[in-house]
């Protein structure tokens, strides 16, 4: 399908420590070189240009500003914006000391960490990266009303978790050390100061309208790779840094192409017009033909996202659990999965929990039976919830304003994306069979994300999550509707105060083996209060031409980009 | 003559005006462009506010138009909500797009005429038969099928028979490239599939026309009278019955640019190239505010201009190459 | 738009050239041009001309027969084309004699009624557009004068309204309908009828000019009654075979918009989006991508088909030779 552009947001969630805190090793866990070392495969020649179908256009270029929070300009980014741990495809927080010599918690309470940046840290502009960058960073994503963007106007972050709970930061030694210290205690620490903006470059020309157009502002970089161009529409070219003090990148040139139409990628792969490929949803269609060119490696993994159903409360009829629970039971996951995944990967089973994917440790059942397939229990709630079986094969109401008709609900999702009509229809085809009509209401995805889902226009709506492997982002997703400004991303009219404090704890929890399972509680609750039914992962397709090495695919928010300073020509 | 060249611009102005009252009154209509913005909740009101006073959402639509066209008339079209200001990327796209639809024309206009003027002279021969049965084929097919089928299929063969990539199937070059002839190159590399694609649709109806045309003019009794004269075939062919059969033609051509002009939409999109059709599509109204005016209206007043332009130019060549006819 | 003052001058050979419509990227070559006489006896002549005109009987046939297939077949056949069946991604078989798609739908469901769908919508633009462009084109030529220079412009300002932008403009409101082929097919009528306006515009204007009219005239017959009983019928021919025209012409236009995504939604569907749907599958499940493709030119073939015939047949001074 032509114009296939889900915009893929980073759900702002948080990473999981996937060690304790406490432990002064800790901040250097397993891998404490810089994560190229883990990367580096086989020999790759120096020179050469990688070009990377993306299949969405940048809206802006700061990824931490709410407008500007898409998966493709983190993929950019990462080679360019410094971060202090980088997920690695394996989804640990790996420390980066090109950046960060050490960053260790030396007091829980009040929870403080000190970082120790790298002397040889600097900006290409010459300014050295520092503690003010830092200072910056924390408090242009703290929601604070107190600190101010340029001209007075409050800062626009995609999301403030963990950030909001810093008292202080501070710099010594020059700058080179920075102590952060929490007014409550927040176990994902790791997941913080990711995407480092230059705060000399960022209080020149402002945090949310400074970085809308490709200028001299993003021409500073602080990693292997600078952006060089940018032709709206057409590429983004980056090439390598002159002033990075790391180990030299390979490639002379990686461009990032913008072809927004799925469709148009295999023949340009055949033609290489394109070495390198990660559709946003991958389908069996690109699959196939990708795995028909010559010389092409396909990876196909699940990774962080999923697929699920939102159930919208505010409607008379899903404000009943019964028929929530109905509408569960009668939807046949494993049909979906065998129907749209799994001709691409063969390990993808129905999605049991919100917070937590397969892949990583923390994962468990935690549906009970609310995830079974069962078409009479289905049948059998909706009865329970005072409905009649009509003659015409659908139920009928005996109150609110359907009462008497069909038994009718619309969903909704983003237009001219292939898998997710497909969803929508084996959906309405399973609602039919336990009697419940169902009605396709599709919007493009400005409209959908904008409008129709924060305003809960509608009755069901389906999408994805992008998840980073941080449980804690998750709070905004489900907390009570109630709290506007803590749980705008709850489009549900869903209100649990068990959910609530559980979260409230989860959150302040720094032992990751008890936050992990307080965030398990978390999704056993929204499994009972049917909340939204999660579907499946939805596996990452990246392709690539086999004359590249050292392309290492990672499910993270990352991106396969993560290590894109190790990529090469092979010899 | 002037007086009548005079008389339709003006006319063509009054309809651009009145058109561009219609379109912005659709285009107000067809959504609230602060609709995303008011959805977010991270955006105060105070930034709703001020958006909707940058916009002008605060006043009344005909004020809303006056300034419009105040602006657009001083050539200024405004800036979209991405911040750029949409005329200079108008232009650029404007160019993309006549990197499509002139080739496309001159290539369709010959063809035409050869396989018009042929197929006419050699009535009811096997050639005549054959062109025909293909013209009908070629004009009952929807461009986007043929750009596919080029697209996935022969750009692909073509490239694995000669060794290296010559046909490209995204975008209208390789940005990136320098040096005069590469650039050049490049942008033919480019243009082959998608001009192809709409050469070989839109040749079809013109060629059938010309060789109708042909056939009257052959036909039509001051050929006989020329040939009873004795003047050799080619001379009456030619001289004659060409350059009258050619009249209507020619117009037709003309009047068709500016067709060809809104329907480079498909090809540009099964192409990737980011000309006209793109711009509408992409920014107008995919944008985060949408629909987005300033683009919106800006494209449609540059697609109806067009569109007049290349109707007076059809009548003017009209009015020249017929001598009969006289406009009064 | 050229056009020569009066049709009178129009008559030397090779002369006007005539409106085309701006339309979606499709050229719509004139195949008629002029008024044309059809009085009862002609009526019998063109229709014999007609039938034995072998490409349009067999367009007809066609026409009739996808016409058919796609409307009562869907009765008959064992699936609906929402039906999830058992199968999914299989070739052509017995059971599913177009294949299935890669969610299990089956094909042939689907190819008939998206079929269906797209030849509906496309009469149902010829329909309603000619219905408007008559009206508007008779009152403009038979009235004349102010009318005719009023309707005139009016017809400019539509004509130059770009119909694809129109319709990407509305498509977001689009998606709010459950029948969205319907509400496609009235935007594109009201976007067709211009081109046969002029025509019938200029047909009017020559033929009341014509002796017989006069005559009526003369005789105190009702504006009403000429038009209806002698301009109208005068000008069948040229109404006739435009309507033709734009049949094809609105299937190919439909199409393109489905293709775009700007027409009919899912989960409707025509043979503009089992193209594109089929379209990522050309390389490996070829048959959800070429039987659509097939069937909406083998329609749109039929139509042209129909329509030389029918020009023909009833204007046999313009005959294709």
């Amino acid at each position: 399908m032509t114009r296939v552009r889900p915009i893929r947001r980073i759900g702002v969630i948080v990473f999981t420590v996937a060690c304790a805190i406490g432990v002064a090793a800790c901040g250097s866990s397993g891998s404490s070189s810089s994560p190229s070392a883990s990367a580096t495969a086989g020999t790759v020649k120096s020179g050469g240009t990688l070009t990377y179908a993306l299949d969405e256009d940048v809206a802006g270029f700061n990824v931490n500003q709410a407008d500007d929070n898409e998966f493709v300009l983190q993929e950019i980014l990462d080679n360019v914006w410094p971060s202090v741990f980088v997920s690695t495809p394996s989804l640990k927080p790996t420390l980066n000391t090109n950046y960060v010599t050490s960053a260790t918690v030396t007091k829980t309470s009040p929870q403080t960490i000190v970082y120790q940046i790298n002397p040889k840290a600097t900006w290409s502009d010459g300014t050295p990266i520092s503690a003010s960058d830092f200072i910056y960073n924390w408090q242009a994503q703290s929601g604070n009303p107190k600190y101010k963007d340029k001209g007075g106007a409050a800062f626009l972050p995609a999301g403030t978790a963990g950030y909001s709970q810093i008292k202080s930061v501070t710099g010594s030694n020059g700058g080179k050390t920075v102590t952060v210290v929490f007014s409550s205690p927040f176990g994902d620490w790791q997941s913080l100061f990711t995407d480092l903006m230059p705060a000399h470059i960022a209080e020149k020309v402002g945090f949310n309208n400074g970085f809308q157009n490709f200028g001299s502002a993003e021409k500073v970089s602080g990693g292997p790779y600078e952006m060089q161009s940018y032709t709206a529409g057409q590429d983004l070219v980056e090439v390598p840094n002159p002033t990075w003090w790391g180990a030299k990148p390979k490639l002379s040139k990686i461009v990032f192409r913008f072809i927004l139409d799925d469709n148009s990628i295999p023949p340009a792969m055949a033609n290489g017009e394109v070495n390198m490929a990660n559709p946003a949803l991958a389908s069996l269609s690109f699959k196939d033909a990708v795995d028909a060119l010559p010389n092409t490696t396909t990876d196909v993994t699940a990774g962080l996202e999923f697929q699920h159903i939102d159930f919208n409360e505010a409607n008379p009829y899903l404000a009943k659990l019964d028929v929530r629970d109905a509408i569960a039971a009668g939807t046949n996951r494993e049909q979906m999965i065998q129907r749209i995944v799994a001709p691409l990967t063969t390990s993808i089973q129905p999605l049991e929990n919100r917070i937590w994917m397969p892949i990583q440790p923390q994962y468990t059942n935690t549906s009970g039976s609310y995830g079974d397939f069962d078409v009479a229990k289905a049948k059998s709630l909706l009865q329970a919830a005072g409905m009649t079986m009509g003659s015409d094969g659908y139920f009928h109401p005996n109150f609110g304003p359907e009462k008497g008709q069909d038994f009718t609900l619309s969903i909704s999702t983003t237009s001219g994306v292939p898998v997710r009509s497909q969803i929508e229809q084996l959906f309405q085809a399973d609602m039919k069979a336990i009697g419940v009509k169902i009605t396709i209401q599709n919007y493009n995805a400005n409209t959908l994300f904008g409008t129709v889902g924060p305003k809960g226009e509608f009755d069901l709506i389906e999408f994805a999550w992008v998840q980073t492997p941080y449980a804690s982002g998750n709070e905004s997703i489900y907390c009570s509707y109630t709290n506007a400004s803590l749980c705008g991303d709850n489009w549900d009219h869903y209100s649990d105060p068990k959910v609530d404090s559980l979260f409230d704890q989860a959150l302040s929890t720094i032992n990751p083996t008890t936050a992990a399972s307080l965030y398990n509680q978390v999704d056993a609750q929204l499994w009972k209060d049917m909340v939204t039914l999660p579907l499946f992962e939805q596996p990452q397709l990246v392709s690539w031409s086999s004359t590249y090495g050292n392309v290492v695919p990672n499910p993270s928010n990352f991106g396969v980009t993560w290590n894109a300073y190790a990529w090469g020509l092979k010899e | 003559m002037t007086s009548y060249l005079i008389r339709r611009v003006l006319a063509g102005l009054l309809t651009l005006l009145v058109a561009s009252f219609l379109l912005f009154l659709l285009v107000a209509i067809s959504g609230n462009p602060l609709a995303n913005l008011l959805a977010n909740p991270h955006i105060s009101p105070a930034t709703i506010a001020a958006a909707r006073k940058e916009l002008g959402l605060n006043q009344p639509l005909l004020l809303r138009y006056w300034t419009w066209l105040i602006h657009m008339l001083q050539g200024n079209f405004g800036i979209s909500t991405t911040g750029q200001p949409v005329g200079s990327e108008l232009g650029s796209r404007l160019l993309v797009t006549l990197q499509l639809v002139l080739p496309t024309v001159i290539l369709s206009a010959l063809i035409a005429i050869l396989i018009g003027v042929v197929t006419a002279v050699r009535q009811y021969s096997v050639l005549d038969h054959a062109m025909t049965a293909v013209a009908y084929l070629f004009y009952s097919t929807p461009v986007f099928v043929v750009a596919i089928m080029l697209k996935d299929f022969l750009a692909v063969d073509v490239n694995n028979a000669v060794g290296h990539t010559i046909l490209y199937t995204i975008g209208q070059n390789n940005p990136g490239t320098t040096g005069a002839w590469s650039i050049f190159v490049d942008a033919v590399q480019h243009t082959v599939l998608p001009v192809v694609a709409l050469v070989l649709i839109t040749y079809a109806g013109w060629s059938r026309y010309q060789r109708a045309t042909m056939l009257d003019v052959l036909n039509a009794d001051y050929i006989r009278l020329a040939r009873a004269k004795g003047l050799s075939r080619r001379r009456v062919l030619y001289v004659h019955a060409l350059r009258n059969a050619l009249i209507p033609v020619v117009t037709v051509m003309a009047l068709d640019f500016a067709t060809i002009l809104g329907g480079t939409v498909v090809t540009e999109t099964v192409f990737g190239w980011t000309g006209m059709g793109n711009f509408l599509l992409e920014y107008g109204l995919e944008g985060p505010v949408t629909p987005d005016v300033n683009v919106v209206m800006a494209w449609m007043m540059v697609v109806a201009t067009a569109v007049i332009v290349f109707n007076i130019i059809a009548d003017l060549l009209y009015a020249v190459l017929d001598p009969r006819i006289r406009l009064a | 738009m050229p056009e020569p003052e009066s049709f009178e001058d129009a008559s030397a050979p090779g002369a006007q050239a005539e409106v085309i419509p701006i339309v979606a990227g499709r050229l719509v070559v004139p195949l008629v041009e002029g008024p044309v006489t059809a009085s009862r006896g002609q009526l019998r002549m063109a229709a014999e001309r007609f039938f034995h005109h072998r490409m349009a009987l067999t367009g007809l046939a066609v026409f009739v027969l996808l016409l058919l297939w796609s409307t009562i077949g869907p009765v008959f056949w064992k699936y609906s084309y929402a039906t999830i069946t058992n199968q999914f991604g299989t070739g052509p078989s017995a059971q599913h004699p177009f294949g299935t798609d890669t969610i299990g739908h089956d094909m042939f469901a689907q190819v008939m009624q998206g079929t269906q769908t797209s030849l509906e919508t496309a009469l149902l633009v010829a329909a309603i557009s000619t219905v408007i462009g008559t009206l508007i084109g008779a009152v403009a030529g038979y009235y004349g004068g102010f009318w005719d220079q009023a309707l005139m412009r009016f017809t400019d300002v539509v004509l130059i309204i770009p119909l694809l932008a129109i319709l990407a403009v509305l498509s977001n409101r689009f998606s709010k309908q459950a029948d969205s082929s319907l509400f496609v097919g009235l935007l594109l009528a009201i976007l067709f009828w211009t081109y046969l306006a002029r025509l019938i515009r200029g047909a009017f204007l020559s033929l009341r000019e014509r002796e017989f009219i006069e005559a009526e005239h003369a005789i105190g017959a009702s504006t009403w009654r000429i038009v209806l009983r002698h301009m109208i019928p005068n000008a069948a021919g040229v109404i006739v075979v435009n309507a033709t025209l734009t049949v094809a012409l609105a299937i190919l236009t439909e199409a393109a918009l489905s293709y775009l995504g700007l027409g009919v939604q899912p989960p409707q569907v025509d043979l503009g989006t089992l193209i594109a749907s089929g379209e990522g599958d050309a390389y490996a499940l070829p048959w959800l991508f070429y039987f659509p493709a097939v069937f909406l030119i083998v329609a749109v073939l039929s139509v042209n088909f129909i329509g030389d015939g029918l020009r023909d047949a009833l204007d046999p001074t313009q005959r294709e030779h």
